[in-house]
């Protein structure tokens, strides 16, 4: 699966805007909520910095599986936003 | 099994091991108690909230008393002795429930991750005087933990509340207490929307505490799938099968309302974050479908209730008409 965001960018955005420290070893395959502790809120924050920031969205039928995510499955799913 | 309330969840586990159905109780959780503060923050739950409705049509389906043991005019020490003393003299038949702030107990799913997150689970004594066994159905766990940390986890400000029951003898709810619950808690208006409507007028101007104030929607939002059971409940009454009716469609509408409020926090942070008019207007928009769907699920369950009350013998639905019933329902 090819992403519009790589892996490496994501956790340096994740680490700068949700102030946490992840953990050293990180594959892709942690889940959201549950291996990176990144409760709804904060994934919610993450989105919307994504959208302002990159130009990137999920779609609003996937915000309910967000936290179930693992990374990989996440940026896989985000697409650039449409400029109308 | 999908997590809705945990009290619920805990009352439920003596139902699910007997022969009645515990879907009924289910009805009008879509739209239980939840507290509002003044400054217009959602919470999950509110010192106000004291469930004794909810206990009482317990014990009229299903002729169970539930006592509540927490005596919120004595102190918490005295509370948690009362507890001990319980816990020492607790017999097999008998449910020991508590309230405690999960938060407390880091090793336990807290899938929200709240910093406080008061919740009901149940307790048993075991072999060892200082280790408890832990029920937490709603979140399917069972294990042994450190009596003194249980404790430390009820011994908290931000929770007060406990109750037992004897689940030796469950009685079979009959069709007039089905019926009768199922209109007490059958509300034409829709309180958590109406609530989040007016937690984003108040904070429109200023909306930079915004998402906090709606930080626990996730919480009350999954109540809407105590639809599911009701669907579920009332097609089976009335042979209807689940796989090749239309039921499906149905989940999939409770999945799109409980979703949707996924989508409205995300735009209140976005307009937090942009203060954009346009999605405040898209909020208001979301807000909208969202009483619409959930009046098309609401007048779907109550076409399915006439119809389970007309094979059951009853002929008067004029009680359940949805559009006679007073906007500040409940009925009863």
């Amino acid at each position: 699966m090819s992403s519009v965001l790589d892996e490496r960018t994501f956790y340096q955005i994740v680490e700068a805007q949700l102030d946490v420290i992840l953990p050293m070893e990180v594959t892709g395959q942690e889940r959201l909520r549950d291996e990176l502790q990144l409760d709804s809120m904060r994934l919610l924050q993450l989105l919307v910095h994504l959208e302002l920031e990159y130009g990137l969205v999920l779609a609003d039928e996937q915000l309910g599986q967000l936290p179930q995510m693992t990374v990989e499955i996440f940026l896989a799913a985000l697409t650039k936003k449409e400029v109308l | 099994m999908i997590k809705v309330h945990c009290l619920v969840s805990c009352v439920c586990e003596t139902i699910k091991r007997s022969e009645a159905d515990h879907r009924p109780y289910y009805f009008g959780i879509w739209d239980a108690d939840f507290g509002l503060t003044s400054d217009f923050v959602l919470s999950h739950h509110a010192p106000e909230i004291n469930h004794e409705t909810m206990v009482e049509w317990y014990r009229l389906l299903y002729g169970i008393t539930v006592h509540q043991w927490y005596d919120r005019t004595l102190s918490r020490a005295t509370n948690i002795m009362n507890l001990e003393r319980l816990m020492k003299t607790k017999r097999p038949e008998q449910s020991i429930i508590v309230m405690l702030d999960l938060a407390q107990l880091p090793e336990r799913e807290n899938k929200f991750h709240h910093d406080v997150f008061p919740h009901y689970v149940m307790l048993e004594p075991t072999d060892d005087e200082e280790t408890w066994r832990m029920m937490d159905p709603d979140f399917r766990y069972e294990g042994e933990i450190d009596r003194v940390r249980i404790i430390q986890a009820i011994d908290q400000p931000t929770v007060a509340g406990g109750f037992w029951f004897d689940g030796s003898h469950v009685k079979l709810p009959n069709r007039e207490t089905v019926a009768a619950y199922f209109m007490s808690g059958l509300k034409r208006h829709h309180p958590l929307t109406e609530a989040v409507g007016q937690i984003v007028s108040h904070h429109k101007e200023a909306p930079i505490r915004l998402p906090s104030a709606l930080k626990q929607l996730p919480v009350i939002a999954i109540r809407k799938y105590a639809y599911e059971h009701a669907f579920a409940y009332f097609y089976e009454q009335l042979g209807l099968d689940l796989v090749s009716s239309d039921f499906d469609g149905w989940c999939d509408r409770i999945e799109r309302l409980v979703n949707q409020y996924t989508v409205i926090q995300h735009r209140t942070i976005k307009y937090s974050m942009t203060y954009d008019p346009a999605v405040l207007t898209e909020i208001q928009a979301l807000l909208a479908d969202q009483a619409m769907l959930e009046d098309t699920i609401k007048q779907r369950l109550i076409g399915l209730f006439n119809q389970y009350c007309r094979k059951e013998g009853e002929t008067d639905e004029s009680c359940t008409v949805y559009h006679q019933l007073s906007p500040s329902s409940p009925l009863v």
